[in-house]
């Protein structure tokens, strides 16, 4: 009896297995999605698939990409099931490229799809593609031996990091992009050619769209002013000489004053410890002189944060959430939000960028 | 003859009292027609040679007691002892003590039993005492007693088997022992119904009352340091003649874990060494049902590198990855158990052409992966970190188990196969004590035992 | 080791259990109104009730319940007062399991049928939890062992993200000041609802005593704390509502750099399946002991009829398992409020009670 209840449950187990899964070379993974809009439909989504590589040793990276275009996502993915022979699989999608056309529209249906999907991840990078979602998934850089490994080195700063990059996760994206009184950003990716890709822009949105591109320098700017120890260079000009220093620590806060009377006060506090990298003339690097470099670096970087934070002013967007934190100040909850829309506009910054070049490097 | 003229109180008759329960004590007396006197020795450690000789033929041939004792105290190597700590010192020291005119002479006859002892061979260690139990179970008590030289280890012995009238030993030290484990093997013992006895393994069989065994509840160890380690902790031992392994009991889960040189090195290196065990035996037992989620059914889990490496290692593979980790895991299972047949010139041999060719050619061939390879590799590396072999066999079979929860469900089939393998260790008993649980140390209380369940 | 410590683990088994599914849900729901007040009240009140309770059922060492209520109320009376405790159990387990079975389709295997997954559960459980007492707590504490660091883990790397919004808690914060309501101190409360299961497991552990009873206050006010801010934290005052199941979402936010496995949240789901199936292994432990117990004959009984009898307790709890399985995500939600309100009125009915046989024994040895 019991040996053959013990039958009955091996074969019972043989019958269950083998039905209901699917190896994982049966699978093609999905690596990135890029999104733009279509000619004739509303979205034209592209897939990037890896295609895995029998032998290791060999340093050829093959891809596919596909692309359908549908109204809505979900359906132009179901009609991709037909374009390739193994089962589609969006677990190891690490990016989703929204075209520059799409972006300016309204991405908050993208979002709304990538975070309900439950086999999409929560840490995806989201990116704006310049010119087109298509046109970044179609990169391939030639040192690249996994596909789309490149991205996601870049955007995960695992690989490069670069001061110029800020990913974006996606529930960073909707925690800031639902948020009362902080607005999201989005990194741009701009496809040079076949072989590179550059990310060195930043886009900052309001609700739902893009309001404002930064430039490159803007965004390491953006960066210093959003991320502890960010490693860059800034310039520092003492009398005819270009000093190069890089930045071994950097912090940055602020704090937001607003008096009973007159305008409310953003004072920004930078604080960056520095080494000299580069030096346009011969001259002797001495002590008088470093300070002096620490002070011009500080003054220089001072103006140009200033006309930074003037210039998203401008444009009424928050994405350093200078509103979040006027809210976790005040307790008065229900008018909180109102007073803040009030005094936005009177808005006044006050940077201090206390610079400390340390040494001069190896040589004086 | 009354020994009251002894200041001390060091008499036959007092030590006869200490060491009660003992099964090898031997008592003659000696009667002569001028005299008699009293013999006193634990055969297993004296040599009856000596014994014989210089004592009761001497005696026989002076016939004169008191000449006898004189005889005796001159000897070199005989003692007369101050108090009865050092009477017993000697006694389990391989003395034999003479009463005789009312003196109390002990007498060298220690056998130092050493040309059967032959070394380790299924537990070696890298430092330490090498010499194993053998098949001669005076053999065995000598080796055990040399090294544990207390009044309180207390042997009793039997007979077992219809058939094979198997001498066996029950060793344990008196004050360490816990006495209710000690009362229910002896209950078990004597209830023990069978015609042949062979080996220690095997009595474990007859006296465990469970009908399904996974885990041994019992060591069987062939070395007589892990023994006398195991009585220090108040375990009991019982020897078998004609087996050269002693079997020890109550076990924990914990026991099969430690190898006798962990007490030789530095403290921290024996730690890292036991967290190696218990990592191997991790790998061992999830690698190939991880591999088997993984791959089938839950290939989100892993980076998408890695994800994409087995991938591509699978690419050519026909089958299920189920049937990819069985094939090769019993593949190893070949290997193993035919090296362990064949002759030691040979084995290496089959090593190599298992291993290394086999392994090399069913990649190539693209019947299995590249990664599935080097996973076979480190579980069958890692199984045999176990210092003692019935875990390791035990193990060995559980890790299919594994396999087979995670075919049927992936990831989830592992954790619950986890959980419970975890919970059934813990229900467990060995002898009525808890067999794995946290803090070991409080489970030899008396209030733990009260319930339980299985053996 | 003494004993107490069993009394801990259960409370810190339930206390880490309730980020799972309905308390997190229930506490960020009122996260305007007064859901981190009622945290406060729910931690005192959760202290007193552990204590009071552990207070009693030690001045009755070695007796379950049903014994200590056979001392002061009629038999009439008892069965249907263990058929409904026994009910309580089972319901708790029933939860966790269907919570599970959800989470466990939607994160790590759909494609694996529902049915498959909450069968491999059920066995495993039913297997489990006709083990003995002590067993059942060895294994807890075992398990607990093994899926501590990851939890601690888990939340460390959820704290030190950079990404981490601490404006967002600040902004909740400032939200603070209402007045706490029922629902949420009814479901804060939960945390602190391990040491309920002293009612079987008082027979094991007679040497149980009340001590240290701030260390239950400050561990079960630090997880619920953590419980209620790091979503907040990872999806912003207004975005949290969104997501349902908040905690798996959490975790899946948040990357881990330097390992095999790059997700947080499959680390997290390891940890917490296990504890599920932990804590639901002792729940129906304590279910079926119950109602076991009603049956339970003058003489011991053959191991044989004991078998059968644990058999069927389980699998009626089974059975009902299954028959809720067909509710959906809603409905299951509702079904969870209300669990979390029969509980805690379960709980102060059994202090009383508890109460009342204490006083009645109390009255006889001094009459």
């Amino acid at each position: 009896m019991r040996k053959l209840l013990l039958y009955a449950g091996i074969v019972l187990l043989c019958l269950t297995t083998g039905c209901e899964y699917k190896d994982i070379d049966r699978r093609i993974f999905v690596v990135a999605i890029g999104i733009d809009p279509g000619e004739e439909k509303a979205f034209k989504v592209s897939l990037k698939l890896a295609v895995p590589q029998g032998e290791v040793t060999k340093i050829d990276e093959k891809m596919l990409i596909v692309t359908e275009e549908s109204d809505s996502i979900s359906e132009a993915l179901r009609l991709m099931k037909s374009k390739v022979e193994k089962e589609l699989d969006y677990v190891h999608c690490k990016s989703i490229v929204i075209g520059e056309e799409l972006a300016v529209g309204d991405i908050r249906h993208i979002l709304d799809w990538a975070v309900r999907r439950r086999d999409i991840q929560l840490i995806l990078n989201f990116a704006i593609g310049r010119p087109a979602g298509l046109d970044v998934l179609k990169v391939k850089p030639p040192s690249e031996r996994i596909p789309s490994n490149s991205l996601i080195m870049a955007m995960s700063g695992e690989g490069t990091e670069s001061p110029f990059i800020a990913s974006v996760y996606s529930y960073k994206l909707m925690r800031d992009m639902y948020e009362q009184g902080k607005d999201p950003i989005l990194p741009i990716i701009e496809a040079e050619g076949e072989t590179r890709f550059q990310i060195d822009k930043i886009a900052l949105l309001d609700e739902h769209k893009i309001q404002l591109v930064l430039n490159p320098e803007e965004t390491r700017l953006f960066n210093l002013l959003t991320r502890p120890n960010l490693k860059t260079n800034f310039p520092a000009k003492v009398d005819e000489s270009e000093f190069q220093y890089y930045t071994e620590s950097s912090t940055s806060n602020y704090k937001i004053t607003t008096a009973s009377t007159g305008a409310p006060v953003i004072r920004y506090k930078i604080k960056i410890k520095g080494i000299v990298e580069e030096n346009s003339t011969q001259e002797l690097i001495t002590h008088p002189l470093l300070e002096k470099i620490s002070e011009a670096g500080g003054e220089e970087l001072k103006q140009s944060v200033e006309a930074l934070l003037e210039k998203i002013k401008d444009k009424r967007l928050d994405p350093f959430g200078w509103g979040l934190r006027y809210g976790t100040r005040h307790w008065n909850n229900e008018t909180e939000a109102r007073d803040w829309e009030a005094l936005y506009p009177d808005l006044k910054f006050e940077v201090t960028a206390a610079v400390r070049v340390k040494y001069s490097g190896l040589i004086k | 003859m009354p020994a009251q003229q002894k200041p001390d109180e060091v008499t036959v008759q007092g030590i006869k009292e200490k060491l009660d329960n003992f099964a090898d004590l031997e008592n003659r007396e000696l009667t002569a027609a001028s005299g008699t006197g009293r013999l006193l020795f634990i055969k297993s450690i004296t040599d009856p040679q000596i014994i014989n000789r210089s004592i009761i033929a001497v005696f026989y041939e002076m016939n004169d007691p008191a000449a006898f004792a004189e005889y005796l105290a001159h000897y070199p190597g005989s003692k007369a002892v101050e108090d009865g700590k050092q009477a017993m010192d000697l006694m389990l020291g391989g003395y034999a003590c003479v009463e005789v005119e009312g003196r109390l002479i002990f007498f060298d006859a220690l056998k130092a039993e050493t040309s059967g002892v032959s070394e380790t061979v299924t537990e070696s260690i890298t430092q330490g005492p090498s010499d194993a139990l053998t098949e001669n179970l005076a053999v065995n008590l000598n080796l055990i007693r040399r090294r544990y030289q207390s009044a309180e280890l207390k042997m009793e012995s039997m007979l077992l088997g219809n058939i094979s009238r198997t001498k066996a030993a029950i060793l344990y030290d008196d004050s360490r022992v816990n006495h209710q484990v000690l009362e229910e093997l002896r209950q078990r013992l004597q209830t023990l119904r069978i015609d042949m006895l062979q080996a220690s393994g095997e009595l474990e069989k007859y006296i465990s009352s469970d009908k399904i065994r996974i885990f041994p509840k019992t060591i069987v160890t062939e070395r007589p340091d892990r023994v006398v380690f195991n009585l220090a902790e108040g375990k009991i031992a019982i020897l078998l003649d004609t087996t050269g392994f002693a079997m020890i009991l109550p076990v924990i889960f914990n026991d099969f874990f430690v190898a006798m040189d962990d007490k030789i090195q530095l403290p921290f290196v024996g730690r890292f060494l036991k967290l190696l065990r218990i990592m191997g035996v991790a790998m061992t037992l999830w690698l190939p049902a991880l591999y088997v989620a993984f791959t089938s059914y839950n290939p989100e889990i892993i980076r998408v590198q890695i994800a994409l490496l087995i991938a591509g290692s699978r690419a050519t593979v026909p089958y299920p990855s189920f049937v990819e980790v069985l094939l090769m895991l019993i593949m190893m299972e070949f290997l193993t158990e035919a090296s362990l047949r064949l002759p030691r010139a040979i084995g290496p041999t089959a090593t190599t052409v298992g291993g290394l060719i086999l392994g090399q050619a069913a990649t190539a061939a693209g019947l299995v992966g590249n990664i599935m390879i080097i996973l076979v590799s480190v579980v069958a590396i890692s199984n045999f970190m176990i210092p003692l072999n019935m875990m390791s066999f035990s193990i060995r079979v559980l890790k299919y188990l594994f396999v087979m929860a995670a075919a049927a469900v992936g990831l989830v089939g592992v954790v619950v196969c986890l959980v419970g393998f975890t919970m059934y260790l813990c229900s467990q008993r060995s002898f009525g004590q808890p067999y794995f649980k946290m803090f070991v140390l409080d489970s030899l209380g008396a209030s733990d035992s009260k319930k339980g369940g299985g053996s | 080791m003494n004993q107490n410590r069993y009394l801990y683990w259960m409370f810190l088994m339930n206390s880490l259990l309730n980020i799972l599914n309905f308390v997190p849900r229930e506490l960020l729901d009122a996260r305007f109104k007064g859901a981190q007040t009622s945290i406060l009240v729910a931690t005192v009140l959760g202290t007193v009730f552990l204590s009071v309770f552990t207070l009693l059922i030690a001045k009755f060492p070695g007796k379950g319940i049903q014994d200590i209520l056979e001392t002061a109320l009629p038999k009439g009376v008892i069965i249907p007062l263990m058929i409904m405790f026994s009910s309580l159990w089972c319901v708790a387990g029933l939860i966790t399991i269907l919570s599970f079975v959800d989470i466990t389709l939607r994160f790590v295997s759909p494609d694996t049928g529902p049915h498959l997954v909450i069968l491999s559960f059920l066995v495993l459980v039913c297997f489990c939890a006709r083990m003995d007492s002590l067993s059942v707590l060895y294994g807890m504490e075992m398990m607990l062992a093994i899926i501590l660091p990851l939890i601690v883990y888990a939340i460390v790397k959820a704290l030190v993200n950079p990404d981490f919004s601490w404006d967002s808690v600040l902004q909740i914060v400032t939200y603070s000041a209402h007045a706490p309501d029922w629902k949420s101190i009814a479901a804060a409360t939960f945390s602190f609802s391990g040491y309920f299961n002293m009612v079987v497991f008082n027979r094991v552990l007679p040497k149980i005593k009340m001590k240290h009873s701030w260390i239950f206050a400050v561990n079960g006010l630090a997880v619920l704390l953590l419980t209620f801010y790091v979503p907040i934290g990872y999806f912003g005052t207004i975005g949290v509502e969104r997501h349902v199941y908040t905690w798996f979402s959490t975790a899946d936010s948040i990357r881990i750099n330097t390992f095999i496995v790059e997700r947080m949240l499959f680390v997290f789901y390891f940890a917490y399946l296990t504890l599920s199936l932990v804590s639901v292994t002792v729940h129906w432990h304590v279910g079926k002991e119950l109602l076991t117990g009603l049956f339970r004959s003058r003489k011991q009984a053959k191991a044989r009829t004991k078998l059968w009898r644990d058999l069927s307790a389980l699998a009626l709890f089974s059975g009902i398992t299954i028959a809720f399985m067909g509710l959906d995500q809603y409905q299951l939600n509702q079904f969870g409020v209300v669990f979390l309100y029969a509980r805690w009125a379960g709980e102060l009915f059994m202090i009383m009670l508890l109460f009342y046989c204490y006083a009645v024994a109390y009255r006889r040895r001094n009459a």
